[in-house]
């Protein structure tokens, strides 16, 4: 390689943009002649004073007057809303429904422990099966259960629907921003 | 840790109203030295500096998140840079800078800068002065290579132009700086 021919290539080379077998040859003519090692030298002072030139600066309110433009102000403060208050909620919502459906689950609750019992006498032999009982049981006990089990539906379906709204309105960062001002 | 630009961008689009407002306060100083180096104009780059959130806030539920965001974000800027140009005189941003042709591709520079005769804050006004005479194509380039750290590929993304063209605006923009500082390059020569 020739000056010529290293010249082309010196601007390149300064700002890393010669291809790597490129740069080897640059090197090694950059080794053997001193007029082309000033060449690069002036080079890199021009690139060392351009990337130390300062910005032009903006009025210091550009920022504040660009974010005041779709209302997010520069003062605000974060509240945070996010797995506390939808887990308070939730509960509030799953205690309120279980008070209110309360005597269709105590039915339930009461019918179950009527059959257990007659199921274990009977399989442990101390109580005779009363058929009749047993039967009349199963007859009343899946209307009072299947209301109980209404119940407890439509309360996994509403906490389900709330939680699902919790997600979507509540910023993933479980903040909400309000302006202080 | 500082979160990435795209990092931010995602959680603007899952609602985080304060990543945005981080990326405002991230670029507005970036976007407006670029528009006030192309238009020499405080009021002007102002104008598009705000623009050019408004359209990146537009347009960002539209976007591919997997581009890198700051040169999206520059090439918004030169695009309403343009537009704006393009609305005084109509010659365009990206037909100007071949008429310089007749310049070579070397200029002599036997000799290295004499930065010890040159009060460091003289040699930048005149740095400052010589960049803002260059033609709006160079001093571009001068800015988003030097001051923003941009490689050539993502130049040439910005601007939309070859990657040779690039160069060529880069080794001419630097040809004429070394031109504007002569007298302080190898003794007035």
């Amino acid at each position: 390689m020739n000056c010529n021919e290293a010249q082309t290539r010196l601007d390149l080379y300064v700002e890393g943009e010669l291809p790597p077998d490129e740069r080897g040859t640059v090197e090694a003519h950059l080794h053997s002649c001193p007029a082309c090692r000033r060449r690069l030298a002036n080079l890199e002072q021009m690139v060392a004073l351009l990337r130390a030139l300062p910005r032009e600066e903006p009025r210091p309110e550009l920022t504040a007057h660009i974010l005041a433009r779709w209302g997010q102000r520069p003062r605000q403060r974060a509240v945070a809303v996010g797995p506390g208050l939808a887990w308070a909620a939730l509960l509030s919502l799953g205690v309120a429904l279980v008070v209110a459906s309360g005597p269709r689950l105590a039915a339930l609750w009461t019918w179950a422990a009527e059959m257990l019992a007659a199921l274990e006498g009977a399989l442990a032999g101390t109580l005779s099966l009363d058929l009749a009982s047993a039967l009349s049981a199963l007859a009343e006990g899946p209307a009072e259960a299947m209301g109980a089990l209404f119940i407890l539906a439509l309360m996994l379906l509403t906490a389900g629907t709330f939680g699902l709204l919790v997600q979507v309105l509540v910023p993933p960062n479980g903040h909400l921003s309000v302006d202080s001002t | 840790m500082q979160q990435s630009d795209e990092e931010l961008v995602r959680l603007h689009l899952r609602g985080d109203g304060e990543a945005f407002r981080e990326l405002v306060q991230r670029y507005t100083g970036a976007l407006y030295n670029l528009a006030y180096r192309y238009t020499a104009d405080r009021m002007a780059a102002e104008d598009i500096t705000q623009e050019t959130f408004l359209r990146v806030y537009q347009a960002l539920p539209r976007s591919r998140l997997d581009l890198p965001f700051k040169p999206w974000l520059f090439r918004i800027a030169v695009n309403l840079c343009r537009d704006g140009a393009a609305k005084k005189r109509p010659l365009a941003f990206a037909q100007l800078g071949d008429e310089d042709d007749f310049l070579g591709e070397s200029i002599p520079d036997e000799d290295p800068l004499p930065l010890e005769r040159v009060e460091a804050e003289e040699l930048e006004e005149m740095l400052r002065q010589a960049v803002a005479e260059l033609r709006p194509p160079y001093r571009v380039a001068i800015t988003l290579r030097y001051t923003e750290g941009l490689s050539y590929q993502e130049m040439a993304d910005v601007l939309d132009i070859p990657l040779n063209t690039v160069r060529t605006h880069l080794l001419r923009a630097k040809q004429r700086l070394r031109q504007a500082l002569a007298q302080w390059w190898g003794g007035g020569k």
